[in-house]
């Protein structure tokens, strides 16, 4: 990062400065402070912004991103891709401006538009192109992140329909440490940890049973969760016969022990939530064979 | 491991396993170990195994901790299998299906979840096996759809270019067995 292109962006900005300034300031902190042209290059454009009370805007990152597909969609990319809203959330951070989900016939993704991105606001059922949005994890589940780099634009493109699931049949690979018996907080739902509520403390657990397995159907790994419900059907027992077993037993992991020898090394059909994401609830799970 | 590295399982023949050609090691992000890739004559790249397969014989061949030693074949050939102490469960139940096939004389239809292991011996021969790390019983429907799914996945590695003719004149005949 040479002094012109600290001069440049500075100029940019309106900020006016001394071509000998900068080439002193910076060769100081290369040759005294040991940084690397980079850092020291970033340090002077944050001095001399706060000096003059703005935010640096750079260019060069309006590039336009590449076509994809929902499914083969990686992390840090930045991609252009026609879809349908099919559902908008609450906003529960306050630099959000909307949230919800998109999709199209192979799938549907979260998507985020950011506060400072000059988009228009979307409505659930138009189909829009979503111009340079970059694919994120935000609180490990895969997002279109829409900020000031990118554009929406109302697009011509048809999606017909939007699939709520799909089904897989995979391998299980195993079922995970959290699968099985849980209590739960009455307030608000979440899995008690060494009986205590993160947000309710010390609370009266309320038992529950889960199924949380991995599937592997040779193509992808799928982190599939079954509700109570599913998991009663699928284990035969209801959660009162199962916390008889762990009372009987003293042995909480005995549910998820069942569950292994139940599922564990077999394939399984699962219907599943059509979404890009960390995990995926399930709506039917069938075995295959073993009657 | 991490439960984050949940690489997808290949889907091999036994004859593949057994002709291993390159093994590398592959860092695993987030994690200091790297994973052993192998590859075989078909070009693919495995760290993970998943086979249905039938469970000829079991032996534990361990002193002071168990090992059991095991042999397992598929419609293209056999292979060793082995679990030991760092095995606990895939060795618990290898226990029990030595007891199983002792009393009926039969094989017994297993799922295997492992990885692929070389050893070369003294005269250059690289034999492989798998270290088993969980083994359960099934029956033929999960085998039939296991090898639905070996059959799909050797079709589009014989697609691949740069398989030399012999392979894939060979692997050609591997297919017709399954």
């Amino acid at each position: 990062m040479s002094a012109e292109y600290v001069i440049g962006i500075l100029e940019k900005n309106g900020i006016a400065v001394e071509q000998s300034e900068v080439e002193e300031k910076l060769s100081l902190m290369v040759e005294q402070f040991k940084l690397d042209e980079k850092t020291a290059g970033n340090t002077l454009l944050n001095q001399y912004a706060k000096a003059a009370g703005k935010t640096l805007v750079f260019e060069g990152s309006k590039v336009e991103g590449t076509v994809a597909e929902i499914d083969e969609l990686k992390d840090g990319t930045w991609v252009k891709v026609d879809l349908k809203v099919t559902k908008l959330f609450e906003a529960e951070h306050p630099k959000i401006v909307q949230k919800g989900v998109a999709g199209d016939e192979s799938g549907s993704i979260v998507f985020t538009i950011w506060e400072g991105a000059e988009v228009p606001v979307v409505e659930e059922g138009n189909v829009y192109s979503f111009n340079n949005v970059v694919v994120n994890k935000y609180q490990n589940n895969p997002q279109l992140s829409v900020n000031k780099n990118s554009a929406i634009t109302a697009s011509d493109a048809i999606i017909e329909t939007v699939p709520d699931t799909k089904v897989i049949t995979g391998f299980v690979t195993s079922i995970m440490r959290n699968s099985g018996f849980i209590m739960r907080c009455p307030e608000c739902n979440k899995p008690l940890k060494k009986g205590a509520c993160t947000d309710h403390g010390k609370v009266e657990g309320v038992n529950d049973i889960r199924l949380m397995m991995v599937i592997d159907d040779g193509k992808k790994t799928y982190n599939i969760n079954c509700n109570r419900k599913l998991t009663e059907e699928l284990m035969k027992i209801t959660v009162d016969e199962a916390t008889e077993i762990v009372r009987d037993t003293l042995d909480a992991g005995s549910i998820r022990d069942m569950q292994v020898a139940l599922l564990e090394g077999r394939y399984v059909t699962a219907e599943v939530m059509d979404m890009q994401s960390r995990y995926l609830n399930a709506c039917e799970v069938t075995p295959l064979g073993m009657e | 491991m991490s439960e984050e590295y949940n690489p997808v399982a290949a889907r091999l023949t036994v004859e593949e396993m057994k002709n291993i050609i390159d093994e590398e090691i592959v860092p695993i992000k987030g994690l200091d170990n790297g994973a052993k890739m192998f590859t075989t004559e078909t070009l693919a790249k495995v760290n993970r195994v998943i086979t249905v397969a039938a469970l000829l014989s079991v032996e534990d061949k361990g002193e002071s901790t168990p090992f059991f030693v095991a042999k397992l074949a598929d419609p293209t050939g056999s292979i060793q299998i082995n679990a030991g102490q760092y095995q606990p469960e895939a060795a618990a139940n290898l226990a029990h299906f030595e007891e199983k096939i002792a009393s009926t004389g039969m094989p017994v239809m297993v799922s295997i979840m492992g990885k692929l292991s070389t050893f070369t011996t003294d005269d250059g021969k690289t034999l492989t096996s798998i270290r088993a790390d969980k083994v359960h019983e099934v029956d033929s429907v999960n085998q039939n759809h296991f090898l639905g799914e070996v059959k799909e996945h050797l079709a589009k590695r014989l697609q691949n270019p740069e398989l030399s003719a012999d392979v894939a004149e060979k692997y050609e005949k591997v297919m017709a067995k399954l």
